[in-house]
C-alpha cells in the first residue's frame, strides 16, 4: 500500500519537474516547481522524514516561489508590456 | 496564447490593484493567527517535535507574506530594513554568546551549560531550547528583509 502511495508521489514530483523545464511561460514554471515543492514534501513525511518535509514546504511554498514572481513583476514591469513575457 | 483582449485587460487590471478581494482579506485575517501560533509552535518544541527555529521562522515569514498578498505593499512597509537588520544581528551574535556560554561553563563549545527539566519535558533542551528561538529570529528576520528589499525594488521600478 505504503508503496503504490510512494510510488505515485514519486511520479507526480517527477511530472512536475519535467513540466518546470518544459512549460513555455515563466508563471507556468513558478506554479509547477511550487506544486513540485508540494509531492516532495508529502514524499518526505511518507518516508519518515518530517523534519526534512517542514523544512522543503517552508521555502518551496513561501521563499523561492515568492522571490521568483518578484523577479517576474519587476521583467514585466521593465519591460512595460506586461502580458507579454513568455 | 489563446487570450480574449477582454480578459487579458482584466488580468491587467487585476495586477495594478493594490489590494485584493474581500474574500481572500477575510481568510487571510482569520489565518494570520493559527499561522503566527504554529509558527511560534514550531520554535518552542523544535527540540521534542519536527521541526526547529529555521523551519518556524519560515513558517512566520510566510504568514507575514500572506498578509502582503492580501494587504498589498502599504501593510508590510511597517518593517524597517533597520529593525530587520538589528534583528538578524541579534540572531547571529545569540548563538555565538550562547555557545560561548558552554567554553566559560565546561569547557568547549557550544557545551549544554544550561541544565533543564525532566526529560520529554519542555525546558529538557538545555541550550537547544535558546538556540531554537535565536535561530528562528534570524531565519525570520533575514528572510523578510530579502523579500522587503526586492519588493521595494519592484515599487520603484513601476
Amino acid at each position: 500500500m505504503f508503496e503504490v502511495i510512494n510510488l505515485l508521489l514519486l511520479g507526480g514530483t517527477l511530472i512536475t519537474a519535467i513540466l518546470t523545464v518544459r512549460v513555455k511561460r515563466v508563471f507556468d514554471a513558478v506554479v509547477a516547481f511550487s506544486a513540485m515543492g508540494t509531492f516532495l514534501t508529502l514524499l518526505f513525511f511518507l518516508l519518515q522524514a518530517p523534519d526534512v518535509a517542514l523544512s522543503e514546504a517552508a521555502v518551496g511554498a513561501v521563499a523561492v516561489p515568492m522571490v521568483l514572481l518578484i523577479a517576474i513583476a519587476k521583467i514585466r514591469g521593465l519591460l512595460n508590456n506586461p502580458m507579454e513575457v513568455d | 496564447m489563446l487570450q480574449s483582449p477582454r480578459s487579458r485587460q482584466r488580468e491587467r487590471r487585476i495586477e495594478r490593484q493594490p489590494e485584493m478581494t474581500i474574500i481572500t482579506r477575510t481568510i487571510i485575517r482569520g489565518l494570520l493567527p493559527v499561522l503566527v501560533v504554529f509558527g511560534v509552535y514550531i520554535v518552542t518544541y523544535g527540540h521534542l517535535t519536527p521541526g526547529g527555529g529555521f523551519q518556524g521562522g519560515m513558517i512566520l515569514v510566510g504568514a507575514i507574506m500572506s498578509f502582503y498578498l492580501a494587504y498589498g505593499f502599504n501593510i508590510i512597509r511597517q518593517f524597517h530594513e533597520d529593525d530587520l537588520d538589528l534583528a538578524e544581528h541579534i540572531g547571529a551574535l545569540g548563538y555565538l554568546f550562547t555557545g560561548l556560554i558552554g567554553i566559560f561553563a565546561g569547557g568547549t563549545f557550544l557545551y549544554n551549560a544550561l541544565k533543564g527539566g525532566p526529560a520529554g519535558g519542555l525546558l529538557s533542551g538545555g541550550i537547544i531550547f535558546v538556540l531554537n528561538f535565536v535561530v528562528g529570529l534570524k531565519v525570520a528576520s533575514g528572510t523578510l528583509l530579502v523579500l522587503l528589499i526586492l519588493l521595494e525594488a519592484l515599487q520603484k521600478g513601476e
